[in-house]
C-alpha cells in the first residue's frame, strides 16, 4: 500500500508537471493568433483612446511573459483572470460551464461503460454466432457514425416524431427540478456515448478472447464454479487492463470534445464557450479552459493509474 | 455405491476442426478402483490429456466430443450429465492438477482466495472462518506457511505454484485426482519433491489417482496399475509389477518406451528408440495402429488386434500373444 501512496504522489507530480507546460504554450500560441479582444469587444466604431484604456485595464499593455506569470500567479489565489467579452470573472463562468458539460459526458461514460463492456462479454462468450456479427456491426456503425448525424436523426424521432424529449436546451436543476433536467439532458448523453461505448465493447470482446482459453480459466472450470463467477472473477479481471487504458482516454477525450453536441443541443457548456472565446480572442478565457481540461485529462490518467495497481498485483508491486 | 471408482467403457472422443475431424481418442476402456492409482504412460497425442479432460467433461466446448462410449464416475453417467451434475462433480469429486503451474493459476487473484473458491463453491454452509481454517491447513499440508496465503503467484516460485495447485485440487478432499503430467514444467530436484507429496496426500485422504505421464520412472515410483495409451488406444494394461517385471510379454510399443530409457549399465553409445511417428489422427485406422512401427508386424496386423490376458489382470492388445 506504501507503493500505491509513493505512485501517486509520483504521478501527481508528474501531472503538475505536465499541465504546467500546456498552458504556457497555450498562453503562448494565443499570443500568435492574429486578432485582440479588446478591438473585438468594442467593435469597429471605438476610438483609440478607448482601445488603449481598455488595454492598460487588462493588463494586455504588459510584457507576455509578465502577464503569463501574472495569470499563474493568480491561480495560485484561485483567480482566473477577467473575461473581456463577458465583462466578468472568468472561474465562476468556467464552473458553471464545467458543470453543464459533466451533466453529460458523465452519464454518458457510465452509458458507454456498462453497455459497451456487456455488448463486449456478450460477443466474446458467442464468438463466431449471430450475435457476436450483430454486436460487431453495432460497434463498427457506432464508431463510424458521425456524432452530429445520429444527434440531428435523435432529434427527429424522439423530438420532432414522437415528441416525448425536448429538441435541445439545458436547464439547471435549480431552475426546472431533475425530472426536466433529466429529458434535456438524455440525448445528449446518448450521442456522446455512442463512440466511446463502441470503442468499448471492441475493446473488452477482444481482451475477453485474449483471456477466454488461458490455463487459469480451464483450472476455474475444474473447481467447478459458475460459469458467471468464471467470467468476471477469472477472466474479465483478467481482461480489464487494456479496457480501463481505453476507457481513461476516452473520458478525457470526451469531456475536452464535446463542442458538436454541445452545438447539436444547444447546451451552454465547456465546448461552446471555447469555441466562443477562440471566435472573440478572449484568450484568458481560452488559456483557462484548456488548464481545466488538461486538469481532467490528468485526474482520468491518474485514476486509470491508480486502477491499474488495483487490478493488477503485478504492478503494483513494481 | 458403485464399485468401479472409474469405469471408461469403449470411450472415443473426436476433435472437430474447421480442416478435419481429429480422432483422439479411439476405443478406450479403463477402470479404476477407489483409493487406486493408475499411471497413464503415452507419447504425446497419444490422447492421455483428452481422456482426462473428459472424465471432467471439460473438452474445449464446440471442438471436442464424447462420439461414443461411455464414462460412469462414482456412479454417475458422465456422458448423460447435465452441466449443473458436473459443476458438483468438478472440484469435489474428481479434481484435476494441471501440467503447468505457471499459467494454471490466476495471476490477479490471492492464492488463498484460489483454494477457498472451491470450498466455498462446494460447500455454501461453511463459514469464513472455517473455510480459512481449512485454507491454511490444506497450506500446510502442501508445505507453504499459511500466512502466505495472502500473496499472489508471481510472487511464488514454479515449486511453490505446482504446491498452490494441488492445494486448490486436494482442498475437498476429492475421490479422484487427475494429475496431467504434474512434474514436466517442473525441473529435476522438484519433480521428485512433488510426486512425494502428491503420493503422500494420496495415500492420506485415500483419493484414487490417474497419473498421466510420459515418464515410465514415475510410474513404478508411484502407481499400482499401468496402462499404455497408442493414439488414442489402450494397448496395455495391468498391474505395476506385471509389467515393471514383465517375463517378455509387453506390447511391442512398451517393449520400445523400455529400451527407450537410458541405462547405467550398458555401454552403448546411442539411445534405442522406435521409429516412425504416431500416425495421422485426422485418419481412421483399421487394423493395428503401432504395425507401421513394429519390428513383429504381420499380414496379420492388418485387422484390429483385441485386448488378451497374457497373465494375471495383465491384457495387451496385439496379434503376437493370440
Amino acid at each position: 500500500m506504501k507503493n500505491i501512496g509513493n505512485m501517486i504522489l509520483r504521478r501527481i507530480g508528474q501531472s503538475v508537471i505536465v499541465i504546467f507546460i500546456v498552458t504556457l504554450i497555450v498562453f503562448l500560441l494565443m499570443q500568435l493568433v492574429p486578432g485582440d479582444p479588446i478591438v473585438n469587444f468594442l467593435g469597429p466604431s471605438a476610438t483609440e483612446e478607448q482601445i488603449a484604456y481598455y488595454t492598460k485595464l487588462f493588463g494586455y499593455d504588459q510584457p507576455v511573459l509578465i502577464q503569463y506569470f501574472k495569470w499563474i500567479g493568480g491561480l495560485f489565489r484561485g483567480e482566473m483572470g477577467r473575461s473581456v467579452a463577458m465583462q466578468s470573472e472568468i472561474a465562476p463562468i468556467l464552473v458553471q460551464r464545467l458543470k453543464n458539460t459533466l451533466s453529460f459526458v458523465l452519464p454518458g461514460f457510465v452509458l458507454a461503460v456498462v453497455v459497451g463492456v456487456f455488448l463486449g462479454i456478450v460477443a466474446a462468450k458467442n464468438r463466431g454466432s449471430a450475435l457476436d456479427s450483430v454486436i460487431s456491426i453495432i460497434a463498427n456503425i457506432g464508431m463510424s457514425m458521425p456524432m452530429f448525424w445520429f444527434g440531428m436523426i435523435l432529434i427527429l424521432v424522439f423530438a420532432l416524431n414522437l415528441h416525448i424529449l425536448p429538441t435541445s436546451g439545458y436547464i439547471s436543476i435549480q431552475e426546472g427540478g431533475f425530472a426536466e433536467f433529466a429529458k434535456h439532458m438524455i440525448l445528449p448523453t446518448i450521442v456522446i456515448a455512442m463512440n466511446p461505448l463502441a470503442s468499448f465493447a471492441r475493446q473488452t470482446r477482444s481482451s475477453m478472447l485474449e483471456v477466454i482459453r488461458q490455463d487459469y480459466v480451464t483450472t476455474a472450470k475444474a473447481k467447478g464454479i459458475s460459469q458467471r463467477a468464471i467470467t468476471f472473477k477469472h477472466q474479465l479481471r483478467n481482461a480489464l487492463i487494456p479496457i480501463v487504458t481505453v476507457m481513461g482516454m476516452s473520458l478525457g477525450g470526451m469531456i475536452g470534445g464535446t463542442v458538436l453536441v454541445e452545438s447539436i443541443f444547444v447546451v451552454p457548456g465547456l465546448g461552446n464557450l471555447m469555441i466562443t472565446s477562440i471566435k472573440g480572442r478572449d484568450f484568458m478565457v481560452v488559456c483557462n479552459g484548456v488548464l481545466v481540461i488538461s486538469i481532467a485529462v490528468a485526474i482520468c490518467n491518474l485514476i486509470v493509474d491508480i486502477l491499474y495497481g488495483f487490478i493488477d498485483p503485478r504492478i503494483r508491486n513494481d | 455405491m458403485a464399485d468401479k471408482l472409474l469405469e471408461i467403457k469403449d470411450l472415443s472422443i473426436n476433435y472437430n476442426t474447421e480442416m478435419a475431424t481429429v480422432y483422439a481418442v479411439n476405443g478406450l476402456s479403463l477402470s479404476l478402483d477407489y483409493g487406486e492409482t493408475l499411471g497413464l504412460v503415452g507419447e504425446t497425442g497419444a490422447g492421455k490429456t483428452t481422456t482426462c479432460l473428459s472424465v471432467m467433461k471439460l473438452l474445449p466446448e464446440g471442438v471436442g466430443e464424447i462420439a461414443s462410449g461411455s464414462i460412469e464416475l462414482d456412479g454417475v453417467d458422465i456422458v448423460k450429465a447435465h452441466e449443473d451434475k458436473m459443476r458438483e462433480l468438478r472440484g469435489h469429486t474428481v479434481s484435476m492438477i494441471f501440467q503447468d503451474p505457471m499459467s494454471a493459476l490466476n495471476p490477479v487473484m490471492t492464492v488463498g482466495d484460489q483454494i477457498a473458491e472451491v470450498l466455498h463453491e462446494h460447500n455454501p454452509n461453511m463459514t469464513r472462518e472455517e473455510v480459512g481454517k481449512a485454507v491454511d491447513n490444506m497450506m500446510e499440508m502442501v508445505g507453504i506457511p499459511a500466512n502466505r496465503k495472502v500473496e499472489y503467484p508471481h510472487q511464488f516460485s514454479g515449486g511453490m505454484k505446482q504446491r498452490i495447485v494441488i492445494a486448490i485440487a486436494l482442498v475437498c478432499r476429492p475421490k479422484l485426482i487427475l494429475a496431467d503430467e504434474p512434474t514436466t514444467a517442473l525441473d529435476v530436484t522438484i519433480q521428485a519433491q512433488m510426486l512425494g507429496l502428491i503420493h503422500e496426500l494420496q495415500v492420506e485422504l485415500n483419493t484414487a489417482m490417474i497419473l498421466v505421464t510420459h515418464d515410465l520412472g514415475v510410474v513404478a515410483q508411484t502407481c499400482e496399475k499401468v496402462a499404455v495409451m497408442y493414439a488414442g488406444e489402450c494397448i496395455e494394461y495391468g498391474p505395476c509389477s506385471a509389467i515393471f517385471d514383465s517375463v517378455g510379454n509387453l506390447h511391442p510399443y512398451t517393449q520400445g518406451l523400455f529400451d527407450a530409457i537410458p541405462k547405467l549399465d550398458s555401454k552403448a553409445r546411442r539411445l534405442e528408440t522406435i521409429d516412425g511417428m504416431m500416425p495421422d489422427p485426422t485418419e481412421k485406422l483399421q487394423g493395428c495402429r503401432f504395425a507401421d512401427r513394429c519390428k513383429h508386424a504381420t499380414d496379420k496386423c492388418k485387422t484390429a488386434p483385441q485386448m488378451k490376458e497374457v497373465s494375471e489382470g495383465h491384457f495387451v492388445k496385439c496379434h503376437l500373444y493370440d
